[in-house]
């Protein structure tokens, strides 16, 4: 409930503020967006496997965001920085879609 | 999977159904906050795709080859502008010489057409009224007035508003007159004479000339300036037989 009231203020800031993104992070916000995602579905599989905890979904959202923007800053500073974005990409993608099947499971047992 | 159905909240299910509850606790606010960032961040980052052209969220190499691609789509497009604004410059130099040589042959066709009697006429110069009532006057005579006027420069002549004079009009001698080029004329001669006026004036009436040749025959002279005189009698050219231009 709350965390659905979230997302929608979220969204609304969003829309209403609009802010401008600096330069230098223009390329790691879509990611930063990939890996939050990612960070989402898993805490919503944990709740589902009743083995959720906050501070740990707090953590992994973090950490998540912090280590994609991280990898993909390293990669442009190395020039495979287009490479390693997909990369990451990728396998948040994988991850996103092996979490959002764990959770079909136990919604539709099926 | 068994146990885990008949145990109350145990089910996957029945956690979201209480997830939805109205109860408020730590863990319940740290989730709704963060999924407030991940919404923030992500229509962030669609406004910015969306407002911006599609290079916003490009990266450095990629906007560096679309630069190139431009510059060289540029380039050439700048010499195919240039090429086609020589092209375009040498056909207007060409269409330019080509009016300006229609204009100057238009303006001499004008000029010889006034000179060999095709073309109507305007100008200064003077009326020479020939009357003769004793009908003495020859086609000689009226000859030698002719003569005398194209001397004092005359450029176009004309007699009795009918006949235009010109280098092929003959004067024939008939009953009651002369003939002009074919065109029987009588008393009184009007020879209306497109020229410089003083030349002509003299040149009709210095001593022993036409006036006096005139006035011998029992006949007179009037001489009257324009400075507008209208020829409008034209001369039909015919095609020469045997003479033809010579290189």
């Amino acid at each position: 409930m709350i965390a659905a009231l979230g997302l929608l203020l979220g969204v609304v800031v969003g829309l209403l503020v609009q802010p401008e993104v600096p330069l230098g992070l223009q390329p790691y916000l879509p990611i930063a967006v990939v890996a939050a995602l990612d960070a989402v579905f898993g805490g919503l599989r944990a709740y589902l496997d009743g083995i959720f905890d906050d501070k740990v979904f707090t953590v992994s959202f973090f950490s998540n965001v912090l280590i994609a923007m991280i990898i993909v800053y390293l990669g442009d500073q190395l020039g495979v920085g287009n490479q390693l974005s997909t990369g990451v990409i990728v396998v948040l993608g994988i991850r996103i879609f092996s979490n959002v099947a764990a959770i079909r499971r136990h919604i539709l047992h099926a | 999977m068994a146990d885990g159905k008949k145990a109350p909240l145990k089910t996957g299910r029945q956690r979201l159904l209480k997830a939805f509850g109205p109860s408020v606790s730590r863990g319940r606010m740290v989730v709704g906050l963060l999924l407030a960032i991940l919404g923030f961040l992500a229509i962030v980052q669609i406004q910015t795709l969306n407002d911006d052209t599609e290079f916003a969220g490009a990266r450095r190499e990629d906007l560096i080859t679309f630069l190139d691609t431009l510059e060289a789509a540029s380039r050439s497009a700048q010499s195919d502008i240039d090429n086609l604004e020589a092209r375009r410059d040498s056909l207007r130099d060409a269409s330019d010489r080509r009016s300006a040589a229609i204009n100057e042959a238009e303006q001499q066709a004008d000029a010889l057409g006034v000179l060999a009697g095709t073309a109507p006429a305007t100008g200064p110069g003077v009326i020479v009224t020939i009357n003769d009532p004793g009908d003495d006057v020859t086609s000689g005579t009226l000859l030698n007035a002719l003569e005398e006027m194209r001397n004092a420069g005359a450029e176009a002549i004309e007699v009795n508003n009918k006949v235009r004079v010109v280098a092929q009009t003959s004067l024939v001698d008939t009953e009651g007159g002369v003939a002009a080029g074919g065109v029987e004329l009588g008393s009184p001669y009007v020879f209306e004479v497109i020229g410089p006026p003083d030349d002509l004036e003299t040149a009709m009436s210095f001593p022993g000339g036409l006036t006096d040749e005139v006035e011998e025959l029992q006949g007179t002279v009037a001489i009257k300036r324009s400075d507008d005189i209208n020829i409008a009698s034209l001369h039909r050219p015919e095609t020469p037989e045997y003479a033809r231009p010579a290189d």
